[in-house]
């Protein structure tokens, strides 16, 4: 078993009363992982450590095999990581190519081997004769392309990737999520996409970590966790919509009226079959027409995982 | 390994990374790279020190040869502004008897002139760097808080020492060579000695007073401001402070007149002594360096935490 990209352990980080991370344990495999939750689930302080930037107020944490509490373990991780942080950043003054090199030596790189490889990089994240002009006149995708740019200038193992697609149009973001989903998957790095757009994440990673008050909600491959989602179905009945919401509420049945004659049902885990909404039916004197299966995506699961972490804990247990 | 949606090849890098990158060092010549860009600007702001370099240069030829009891040639002229000119010189030169003095004088002046200097290629360094959001670039690399501000403090010290140390090192190349049988190297040697370590101690004073504005402030043309805002309002109380109380004492408030008062004591001209405690001075210009130095360490630090 390859050596875990990310390793914390009962990690607590507060900021005065905050607890942004809130006894956190999670590993992390090799690959590329989404990390998603909502604004103040912790997301950005855990990318911090990740960094180094910041450390833990207790527990530990091992990150490409660093220790971050360390100074020397904080230069191996930063050589080890590659960071494109989210929203707009750039050198003032510098071009594109020599933002890149300058960045690659401070990452370790001799002065040659710098600007050969923000040349190189330049490349891969197709931006030609634009680097050679100073950044701030540049557009916002040449703009994301140069930070994920600067990210790969010492070909690190693990990339941490801060909305990539933030503020992209559809052609920047296609092109963007390649470059992610090539990285990802035929260049092997581990990478850490911080994303509130799950597709985004559902396109270029293979697990996920869903965030929530500091601790991890969930986590696991994305197709183990879109396949535990609650199964949904769309049921269309001939006859009175009334009755039939009435008997699916008194079944204890969760759905959404979409329409007069359409419903959205979710089946429970107990019995995800549609034998709930036909006996339904059957009791309200309608007829279902149909009954389609609704693919269970990775909004849902996220949903539900936010659910279950803000449900209070059943008494007598620790959360 | 060709990827797909049309992008480039992906290279790995088969070289190794430094253990201890030369970081200071990359963001020094990048600053430095940055700055002599903008031509226009180093050309205004460094042709007054050349100016300066050149006729104080003149002028210390001009003394020695008057010395030795010879007119240089220049001065001889028959146009009637040449000949202006030439008296002026000549009573310059005629009255600095002593060349020390003639050095201090365009040391300090010059000292001052650095002031304009540092604070315009100082004041961006670390505002801008904030504001554009480089230090999440930069933070994210194996790269220490001290690296970082060394990597600005060479940058803004370079500019400080090619306005405040170069030209007073030029003029004394050149009394060297114009004194007759080495006297002036021989006799008032020490001055060269003297300028360097007050000019490198002025420069890192100021650098860091200026960096230390610079990381207070959200853009460069508000830790501009602040810098000057600062320097003229310690100067204007400083100069209040002491007529009220009759104390010239208060004036080691001001910065300028610390470092004046300094440079009087370190380099010996009696005429130019003032009459105050020369200890207040240092013990303001070792605060204030030290306030700098707190502030800069204070505000990086926060800076990395939130990078």
């Amino acid at each position: 078993m390859k050596q875990p990209i990310l390793e914390l352990d009962a990690l607590v980080k507060t900021y005065g009363s905050v607890r942004a991370l809130d006894g956190l344990t999670l590993t992390l495999a090799p690959g590329p992982t989404g990390l998603l939750g909502p604004n103040g689930a912790g997301k950005t302080t855990l990318l911090k450590l990740c960094l180094g930037l910041i450390g833990p107020d207790s527990g530990s944490a091992r990150i490409a095999g660093c220790d971050p509490t360390t100074a020397a373990g904080r230069a191996r991780l930063r050589r080890a990581i590659g960071y494109m942080p989210e929203g707009d950043c750039l050198v003032p003054g510098m071009s594109g190519v020599e933002t890149v090199a300058m960045l690659g030596r401070l990452s370790g790189l001799e002065p040659r081997d710098a600007m050969t490889r923000a040349h190189e990089v330049l490349d891969y994240v197709g931006l030609d004769e634009a680097r050679y002009r100073e950044v701030a006149g540049w557009s916002t995708g040449m703009k994301q392309r140069l930070k994920l740019a600067q990210a790969l200038v010492h070909d690190p193992p693990l990339l941490l990737l801060d909305e990539p697609t933030d503020g992209l149009d559809p052609t920047g973001r296609r092109h963007m999520l390649a470059l992610v989903h090539d990285l990802g998957h035929a260049q092997q790095k581990s990478l850490i996409l911080c994303s509130h757009l799950l597709p985004d994440v559902e396109s270029t990673c293979d697990s996920v970590v869903v965030m929530s008050r500091g601790r991890a909600a969930a986590s696991g491959r994305i197709d183990d966790l879109v396949g535990t989602a609650r199964a949904r179905v769309r049921v269309e009945i001939h006859g009175e919509g009334g009755a039939f919401a009435r008997e699916l509420s008194g079944a204890g049945l969760a759905f959404e009226s979409t329409g007069p004659s359409t419903f959205a049902l979710e089946l429970p885990a107990s019995a995800p079959d549609a034998d709930a909404a036909l006996a339904a039916a059957a009791r309200s004197g309608t007829r279902i027409v149909a009954i389609e299966p609704e693919r269970a995506t990775l909004q849902q699961a996220f949903l539900r995982a936010l659910d279950e972490a803000a449900a209070p804990a059943p008494a007598g247990t620790e959360r | 390994m060709k990827a797909e949606a049309n992008l480039e090849v992906y290279r790995p890098f088969a070289g190794t990374l430094r253990e201890h990158p030369r970081a200071a060092v990359a963001l020094w010549k990048a600053g430095l790279r940055v700055a002599f860009r903008r031509r226009l600007a180093l050309m205004l702001l460094m042709a007054p020190p050349v100016i300066a370099a050149v006729i104080f240069s003149f002028v210390v030829y001009t003394r020695y040869s008057l010395e030795q009891g010879s007119t240089p040639e220049v001065l001889g002229g028959t146009s009637v502004i040449g000949q202006m000119a030439g008296t002026m010189v000549k009573d310059m030169a005629a009255e600095s008897l002593a060349v020390r003095k003639l050095i201090v004088m365009f040391h300090l002046s010059l000292s001052a002139f650095s002031l304009l200097v540092v604070a315009w290629y100082g004041a961006g360094l670390i505002a801008e760097d904030r504001r554009n959001g480089a230090h999440l670039l930069v933070f994210a690399r194996p790269l220490s808080r001290t690296g970082y501000v060394l990597g600005r403090f060479l940058t803004v010290a370079t500019f400080g020492s090619l306005a405040a140390i170069a030209p007073t090192l030029v003029v004394c190349v050149v009394a060297t060579f114009a004194s007759p049988d080495w006297s002036f190297v021989r006799l008032e040697g020490d001055v060269i000695l003297k300028a360097i370590l007050y000019g490198v101690a002025w420069v890192t004073s100021i650098s860091a007073f200026v960096l230390a504005a610079s990381s207070l402030a959200t853009r460069k043309a508000f830790a501009l401001a602040g810098t000057f805002g600062i320097m003229f309002g310690l100067g204007a109380i400083s100069t209040l402070l002491a007529q009220l109380q009759r104390e010239p004492a208060w004036r080691a408030i001001s910065p300028g007149m610390a470092w004046a008062r300094i440079a009087n004591e370190v380099f010996g001209v009696r005429e130019m002594r003032s009459r105050w405690d020369p200890e207040y001075a240092y013990l303001s210009v070792s605060l204030l360096f030290l306030a700098s130095c707190a502030v800069i360490a204070w505000r990086v630090r926060r800076m990395e935490a939130v990078a």
